[in-house]
């Protein structure tokens, strides 16, 4: 069977739900692990159990931040996100390659470009489509959200760049089963199969990366 | 008026899916949250092939019938559901059948009885927050805290915890 894997999903003290209840609901949805990446000012080192890997999705807003953040978190975490803002951010963790994922660009100023989504190919650092806002956004804020999200995955396809969808979740009420997760990511293009790819084995090579993958076989 | 017979008749899907919610909500409550997502994602015209009727719900199951060549995007649908009434729940699709035979199968089937932990609390402090029990499931423990600023940021009214949490402390 295929193991499926939820990399960013955000727990206590950030959000509503303990590690531990989010894994509930994952396990029970047939997720082999969830990472837990708070945001960096939120940061909190969990003792990492069965299932639950320890993440951080790391926010700066100037280049000298955001390489001092990496190199802090880098030791301690398993995945490392970095949060998607200006052009110059995504394009200096685009080209990191101790950069595990660029988080949710279709929400950021700068966005993606056929420049930065060759970048990402280049250093094999994924791109993420987060489904949270997908879930939360109704009217014209979801239709943007939706054409963005497109525009997006057609670049990342043409490029080649590693692709990762994940819920993004803040409580456990936002997380979605992987049949889900694709049926919602066919919205905006997304095939089954490259779906299930990118809840599956891109994580997988991304968790093999920083030596974690023992935790969950 | 004389029914179709059952060669003319639309061929049907039967999706059996679980609720897990903050709080209880009636059949059409959960119809009418249904059918409002619908239109949202796909408009009047989109949401009119869906062919969707909510069949059946006691609350923490139930069966969705949809045209059977609509069930991804049905999935999308019952996917983008954040809230009930305002009230936050999720839906998980268990089964999809072709006959409303096997979805009442799949719904009978009854899950095991929850655990009974002991010496819960009525009151918990862990390290980022504090506040009431609500409610006890298996092992989940839903807790209504004294501060709000975290429930705002997850949009949710209960924090949630599980009973492996409070372990670590006592």
């Amino acid at each position: 069977m295929t193991a499926f894997y939820d990399l960013n999903v955000h727990a206590l003290p950030e959000c509503a739900d303990s590690p531990r209840r989010l894994w509930l609901k994952a396990k029970q949805f047939g997720y082999n692990g969830i990472v837990i990446a708070n945001h960096s000012d939120f940061y909190e080192q969990f003792p990492r159990e069965e299932g639950i890997l320890l993440g951080v999705e790391i926010k700066a807003s100037i280049e000298r931040e955001l390489l001092s953040k990496i190199a802090a978190f880098r030791p301690k975490v398993d995945v490392l996100l970095v949060h998607a803002s200006t052009e110059e951010i995504n394009r200096i963790a685009l080209g990191d390659s101790r950069v595990d994922i660029l988080a949710h660009p279709e929400q950021a100023k700068g966005g993606i470009n056929h420049v930065l989504a060759k970048i990402a190919s280049e250093n094999q650092v994924a791109l993420e489509f987060n489904l949270n806002a997908l879930i939360h956004a109704r009217g014209g804020m979801r239709s943007r959200l939706l054409s963005n999200l497109k525009k997006n995955f057609e670049l990342a396809k043409k490029f080649e760049a590693p692709i990762v969808l994940t819920s993004g979740a803040r409580s456990h009420y936002d997380l979605r089963a992987p049949r889900e997760m694709a049926a919602l990511a066919g919205l905006f293009g997304m095939s089954r199969a490259e779906a299930f790819q990118s809840l599956s084995q891109v994580p997988e090579r991304i968790l093999r990366r920083s030596a974690r993958i023992e935790v969950i076989e | 008026m004389k029914a179709l017979p059952p060669s003319l008749r639309k061929r049907k899907r039967y999706i059996v899916f679980d609720v897990d919610s903050e709080d209880d909500f009636l059949k059409k409550e959960l119809s009418n949250a249904i059918w409002r997502e619908a239109l949202a994602l796909f408009g009047e015209a989109g949401a009119s092939d869906l062919g969707m009727a909510l069949v059946e719900f006691n609350g923490s199951q139930g069966i969705l019938r949809c045209n059977h060549n609509q069930v991804e995007r049905v999935r999308a649908v019952l996917a983008s559901l954040r809230s009930v009434k305002r009230i936050r729940a999720v839906l998980y699709i268990a089964s999809v059948g072709g006959t409303m035979r096997t979805a009442i199968e799949k719904f009978k089937r009854k899950k095991g009885i929850g655990k009974v932990i002991n010496n819960i609390p009525s009151r918990v402090e862990l390290k980022y927050v504090s506040g009431k029990v609500k409610r006890i499931r298996d092992e989940e423990i839903d807790i209504i805290p004294d501060k709000n600023e975290i429930i705002e940021r997850s949009s949710v009214s209960l924090i949630g915890i599980t009973a492996f949490d409070l372990k670590g402390i006592n």
